[in-house]
């Protein structure tokens, strides 16, 4: 755990050096150093003077690209990444289920689903789509959380038909959301295609308060049920012979772990694998006690998501961005066919 | 609903009735946990036992009849307030994470914590001895998933111990482990419900012989009902395991202790399957015995007849429950005897004719067969009773010349019987023509 704390530190502070820009080391720390003191000090922040193309780089464009778009948008990496692999780890715990993530059970596309209805709250009068857009995500997530809930407990499942049902799920939302994407301009439509993709690419100060705000509610929420968690794993019959009341449990479990998911997909869309991949690597490390996974977990998904955003940032080069989304599927896809070639050879995850 | 008169038991069901899918599995089952004593509940497998445990724990509702924990109803405590009280230990159970043993036995302080409670020195105290009590120490940070069957059974017992509660629910705790570690476990379960006062135990067994060596007292399931309930002298006879299990023992007791005893070792079926199978036996004087004994073994169905009481093969029959006509000691066959005889004559698939000494007693035991001797197969053993063993002045020997007359086939000695016997078609194929081989191909 202290190792990936020690990573994620030296990932989080490499990070801003990353870009189509390059800002030198002594003026990232210069920049960052005024900010944080108001101004006070130091009295240039950029000490060194750099040019692209020829043309000088002023020291007020250093500050924008740093502070107004690299920082939000490394921080939004950083605590999207936590938040969903907090969630991820706490799905896998719920439903006993390895191959369980936020995103392959549909619950992410419910959010985008409800994300995608807010263009037309928006063209109803409410001025300011942005403000209601993580409020109808988070509906949209609870929603199909609850789905995804009903059919664990009304079909005795395994955890492949469960798996099966969030990818219905899913693609039926996704069939709904270019219905809705379909009925509008095409300039919104554009958005929800990057939205599909997932990006962090825009993030601004405010989207990463709150975020970071529901993100650090909801996973400390959800760390503190690790022993629930290590509990369930024996089965809901020898949970309830513990004293648990397995069925409260399990719907507060899901209902935070749908409002984590939902903030995460309403300001950066759906990034795949972060939930999947982030606690079975941790759990590979240091084993399946649910009290010390979910926080570790945490720092793997928060490192997972910077660098996958940084890799995206830099791999086109020139100035293009690639969706995040494109990198977690790369390594999520690969890893996820790994875990169900374990699983088919019976051994454990 | 705590109305309850009997408050000392730590345990009540009142005629419980538990329906699963749509199977009435409990019918009208009344129990109650006194403390300090074990409650052993044996049956054969689908009787109920589990799910009287399951009712009893509040983990499944009867459809009718109440269950009642320190005198209240199961159904108004909380599921915290129950684990308090009572610690499941179910036969097996299935982890989907590898948890150390030493966070798989603190699960069992569970109903104490919650879900926020940071642990106490309590708890680890709890948590330590009970995995001392169960030799698991060296174990605790083994994954759970990679113990032995036995080991993993000790697990499930350690995290009830740290449970802490006075009364224990067992469901078959012994059916992983060898013999040792069965009365170990045993030996455990009867020093807990004594290591402090209001303790008791409920434990399913399947081994009648931990039941009687350990239980306080029995009981009985039979088809989701309870049989009887009582202590083992009281309760276990050769008929009530034949009642509940359906199985032939023999029952023994000393002193306090009752020891039950499978049967001696048949083969289930007559050796040629579908062949003939009901024997009855001419005999007396211990002429019969070996060919008794033999037939017995080889799983036929064996009568006897007709014979004296005192008799040395009417003492062998009485021993073995075979069926047979007995008159009383020293007298001439009466005509009551007889004609109990000849039933069973009627009824066997072939007769035997030992070479038994023919008196005026029971000359009638070669005479009487004669009828039957021509409609089923029918062995003369030992040849003519000329040779020495007629005290009849002839009328035995014309007997026998008769009998073979009738159809009666004269063997030598017993092996030849034998596999005369393995031999011998079904019945009614008797004179059919023999089956070719194989079946040929019609065009």
């Amino acid at each position: 755990m202290l190792i990936l704390l020690l990573c994620l530190l030296a990932v989080l502070a490499l990070s801003p050096l990353v870009g189509s820009v390059r800002i030198p080391p002594t003026d990232v720390i210069g920049i960052e150093l005024h900010h944080l003191t108001g101004g006070a000090f130091p009295g240039n922040p950029c000490p060194t003077p750099i040019s692209v193309a020829g043309n000088p780089v002023s020291c007020s464009s250093m500050d924008t690209i740093l502070w107004d778009n690299r920082l939000p948008e490394i921080l939004l990496a950083l605590f999207v990444g936590m938040g969903l692999a907090v969630v991820g780890g706490t799905m896998q715990g719920v439903f006993r289920n390895p191959l369980a993530d936020p995103y392959l059970f549909g619950i992410s596309s419910g959010a985008a689903l409800g994300a995608a209805a807010t263009l037309f709250v928006s063209q109803m009068g409410f001025q300011d789509a942005t403000l209601y857009l993580p409020l109808f995500a988070f509906l949209g997530a609870m929603g199909t959380g609850s789905i995804v809930l009903l059919a664990s407990r009304s079909i005795r499942s395994s955890p492949e038909t469960l798996l099966l049902t969030g990818v219905a799920i899913g693609t039926l939302f996704g069939g709904m959301i270019s219905l809705l994407t379909t009925l509008r301009a095409s300039s919104e439509a554009l958005f929800i295609t990057f939205w599909f993709l997932g990006s962090f690419t825009g993030a601004t100060w405010v989207q990463v308060g709150l975020v970071f705000g529901g993100v650090a509610a909801g996973s400390s929420l959800l760390m503190l049920h690790g022993r629930d968690l290590n509990l369930l794993q024996l089965g809901d019959e020898t949970a309830a012979g513990l004293g648990a009341d397995v069925k409260s449990i399990r719907r507060r479990l899901i209902l935070i772990s749908s409002f984590v998911t939902a903030l995460a997909v309403a300001f950066c869309g759906i990034v795949g694998f972060v939930g999947l991949i982030s606690p079975h690597v941790v759990r590979r490390l240091q084993g399946p006690d649910y009290r010390m996974l979910l926080p570790a977990a945490a720092l793997f998904g928060g490192l997972f998501l910077v660098l996958a955003d940084d890799l995206a940032g830099s791999i086109l080069g020139g100035g293009g961005i690639l969706p995040v989304g494109v990198i977690t599927a790369f390594v999520g896809a690969p890893f996820f066919l790994w875990i169900l070639n374990r699983r088919l050879r019976g051994r454990a995850v | 609903m705590t109305g309850n008169p009997l408050r000392s038991a730590l345990l009540q069901l009142e005629n419980v009735h538990v329906r699963l899918s749509q199977q009435l599995v409990l019918r009208d089952v009344s129990l109650s946990v006194e403390p300090g004593e074990i409650l052993a509940l044996v049956g054969p497998n689908g009787s109920g036992k589990t799910t009287l445990l399951r009712a009893a724990l509040g983990l499944i509702k009867p459809e009718k009849g109440q269950v009642f924990v320190k005198g209240r109803s199961v159904t108004t405590l909380s599921p915290r307030e129950r684990a308090l009280i009572m610690a499941w230990v179910p036969q097996q159970e299935f982890a989907s994470e590898n948890l150390t043993v030493e966070d798989f036995v603190a699960l069992g302080r569970y109903p104490h914590l919650g879900s926020y409670s940071p642990e106490t020195s309590a708890d680890n105290e709890a948590i330590d001895s009970a995995l001392t009590e169960t030799s698991l120490l060296s174990f605790r940070e083994r994954g759970i998933l990679e113990l032995s069957g036995g080991e993993r059974q000790r697990a499930l017992y350690a995290r009830a111990l740290a449970q802490g509660t006075p009364l224990l629910l067992l469901d078959e705790p012994t059916s992983h482990l060898d013999i040792a570690y069965q009365l170990e476990v045993m030996e455990k379960l009867s020093s807990f419900r004594r290591s402090a006062p209001g303790r008791a135990v409920v434990v399913s067994l399947h081994d009648l012989n931990l039941a009687c060596r350990f239980a306080d007292r029995i009981l009985w399931l039979s088809h989701g009902h309870c049989v009887t309930i009582g202590t083992p002298a009281s309760t276990v006879t050769q008929e009530r395991v034949f009642e509940v299990f359906g199985v032939d023992t023999s029952v023994h007791r000393r002193g306090e202790h009752v020891f039950v005893f499978p049967p001696e070792r048949r083969p289930p079926s007559p050796p040629k399957e579908g062949g003939l199978n009901r024997v009855h036996v001419v005999c007396g004087g211990g002429s019969g015995k070996d060919i008794l004994r033999e037939l017995v073994s080889r799983g036929y169905t064996v009568t006897a007849g007709a014979l004296n009481l005192l008799d040395s093969d009417e003492e062998f029959c009485q021993t073995e429950n075979i069926t047979m006509a007995v008159e009383d000691p020293f007298t001439q066959l009466s005509e009551d005897v007889r004609l109990r005889h000849r039933t069973l004559m009627a009824d066997a698939e072939v007769i035997v004719i030992a070479p038994f000494a023919v008196g005026e007693g029971n000359l009638v035991n070669m005479q009487d067969p004669l009828p039957f001797v021509a409609q089923r197969p029918s062995f003369l053993i030992g040849g003519s009773p000329e040779m020495g063993r007629d005290f009849t002045g002839g009328k035995a020997a014309d007997a026998y010349a008769k009998l073979l007359r009738a159809g009666a086939k004269e063997l030598a000695d017993l092996t030849q019987l034998y596999d005369v016997l393995a031999s011998l078609p079904p019945p009614g194929k008797q004179h059919s023509e023999p089956q070719p081989e194989a079946p040929v191909l019609s065009h």
